[in-house]
């Protein structure tokens, strides 16, 4: 045995991290940002606004601050949203609880079939800054049981706008050599791309819409332009998903309507040839997030970002959309066949559930 | 091209599941999404415990593996985008960092050089009392050396880092590292009684000045 060998022996049965410990280390990490980014967000708040009682910079503070729970909140006490908007919102939420969600019987896949599209920033090859809008659409076979195989086929990026001469040159220059196939992607419970499983855990959120809303803003501290809008955008993540079942869509509906700042934006927004209402907040950055919901069954049609202000992209104007995802689900009996755990030209490295591919 | 920082990966309602993007990248967006950072000690912090611990000890080791993602998350603008994977990085803000806890790393150097191997590594009594032998004279050597060595060592032998991923956790040229490890392995060689004339990378020039 030569000297390496041995020494690789050496505490080689040393404990991997317990659960706790793991914990522990994340909840310090993430409440660390959390401080920091509030502190920095109250100091520009500050300098801008003055000290304003009640508003978003203080709640920003007082959510990294406090540990809050999901009944002793930031929820009710600051207003909601503004009053025609909680009304529809309750309407759609009314109607979502009457919609039943299709049932996936054994053997059987819930289709989640995702058109989504975003911005991305380029340069236009003579240095200077450039946006276009390409797809990322793709369709999910989620099994009933999910512990079976999943099936994620992601259908090749396409541009679909481009904003003049510029915009034009880079989204050229971007997609040459693009891939015109698509990946299909498979895995056991979800882990795709050897992560970890896709966890949907929705039986343990609340279904009350205030401890509902503090729980959405207790795990989602620190991010975002502010803390309503954060609220809002993982109200959009949690929807755009297509799997949330009709009662907690109805939730994060009324928790959206308790939401101050949410007011409706296009009482006839269309999303991928859906008409519906658009709920959406103005973050004062120039962006606004916001959810489209058919009034009539309460289903979401999707979610999209519109811009506020000329160039916050550059060579973009205000009104235009920077970003949207509709989403429908149906019910099929089978997946397509062929892919791998690491989609096209990767393999697992790293074990089982390391996150990491290589290839 | 970057994507904007406000776009989100799809089908990713809970935050914890891990996206497809390399750490780098994920590094870069945490600029301006810090909370997307979580990311980094999702993938990598069971390694960073498990190479702490292998030197510290598990008390000590969770004190490390808290601070190194603390630092890490400060330093996150001035990671080099040029590597992929954030795994060297982490474990050299951990090497750093378990110099604060030299007393307890030669405690536990000192357990094991008493202890000897574990149960698993040979069954047979003669073997078995040699391999003690030899194992507390590994853990006694790894004691004595100098820190440099000692990191860059033990970075290679139990994080599983190459010479090139030990040079970028240190911040030295690769050619150091070579020179390092190569200077350990012969201290490690002549206490164990070996002929010190043998090099295990022969044909490979030390390039390193001395005193590297």
């Amino acid at each position: 045995m030569d000297e390496l060998t041995l020494l690789r022996t050496v505490h080689d049965d040393i404990a991997d991290p317990t659960p706790e410990v793991l914990d522990q280390g994340r909840r310090a990490l993430v409440e660390h940002i959390g401080s920091q980014r509030s502190r920095a967000r109250s100091h520009r708040g500050l300098k801008r606004t003055g000290l304003i009682g009640g508003g978003t910079i203080a709640a920003a503070a007082i959510v990294a601050a406090l540990v809050v729970t999901n009944v002793v909140g930031l929820a009710g006490w600051r207003g909601g949203a503004e009053p025609a908007a909680a009304e529809a919102l309750g309407d759609a939420a009314a109607a979502a609880i009457k919609t039943s969600d299709p049932a996936v019987g054994a053997g059987q896949y819930l289709k989640v079939s995702t058109q989504a599209v975003y911005s991305v920033e380029g340069d236009d090859g003579t240095g200077h800054g450039a946006a276009y809008l390409a797809t990322q659409n793709g369709q999910m076979y989620v099994p009933a049981d999910h512990n079976d195989e999943w099936v994620w086929v992601r259908d090749p990026s396409a541009v679909v706008q481009t904003f003049g001469a510029a915009s034009e040159r880079a989204a050229a220059t971007a997609e040459q050599g693009a891939s015109n196939a698509p990946e299909i992607v498979r895995a056991a419970k979800g882990a795709w791309y050897n992560g970890k499983p896709t966890e949907w855990d929705f039986a343990s959120l609340p279904r009350d819409p205030q401890q509902l809303l503090n729980y959405i803003y207790r795990v989602t501290a620190g991010s975002g332009v502010s803390v309503d809008g954060e609220a809002l955008v993982f109200i959009a993540d949690t929807l755009r998903t297509g799997v949330v079942p009709a009662d907690l869509r109805a939730a994060l509906y009324r928790a959206a309507a308790g939401i101050p700042g949410v007011t409706i934006t296009d009482r006839t927004a269309t999303l991928d040839g859906h008409t519906g209402i658009a709920f959406g907040r103005d973050e004062g950055n120039g962006v606004r997030q916001e959810i489209i919901i058919d009034p009539s069954t309460g289903l979401l049609i999707g979610e999209r970002q519109i811009l506020l202000r000329n160039g916050v992209l550059p060579g973009v104007d205000a009104g235009e959309s920077m970003g949207w995802t509709a989403v429908t689900t149906t019910v099929v009996n089978s997946a397509p066949t062929g892919g791998s755990l690491c989609g096209t030209g990767s393999r697992p490295v790293g074990g089982a559930g390391s996150g990491q591919c290589q290839g | 091209m970057r994507r904007r920082p406000g776009y989100r990966e799809l089908n990713v309602p809970n935050r914890a599941i891990p996206s497809v993007s390399s750490d780098s990248e994920i590094v870069r967006r945490s600029w301006d999404q810090p909370a997307i950072f979580a990311e980094v000690y999702d993938r990598h912090a069971s390694t960073v415990y498990r190479y702490a611990a292998r030197r510290v000890g598990s008390e000590a080791a969770n004190d490390v593996l808290g601070e190194t993602f603390l630092v890490a998350f400060e330093r996150r603008t001035r990671y080099d985008q040029i590597h992929e994977s954030a795994l060297p990085w982490l474990l050299g803000i951990a090497t750093i960092l378990i110099r604060k806890h030299r007393g307890a790393e030669a405690r536990f150097l000192r357990a094991t050089a008493a202890a000897g191997p574990a149960e698993t590594v040979v069954d047979d009594r003669d073997e078995r009392l040699d391999a003690h032998r030899a194992v507390g004279e590994l853990a006694a050597t790894i004691r004595r050396m100098p820190a440099r060595d000692r990191d860059a060592l033990l970075l290679y032998a139990w994080a599983d880092l190459d010479y090139e991923g030990v040079a970028h956790a240190l911040g030295v040229p690769v050619g150091t590292i070579r020179s390092r490890l190569n200077r350990a392995r012969r201290v490690l060689r002549q206490s164990a009684g070996d002929k010190p004339a043998e090099e295990v990378d022969r044909g490979r020039a030390d390039v390193a000045p001395h005193g590297a």
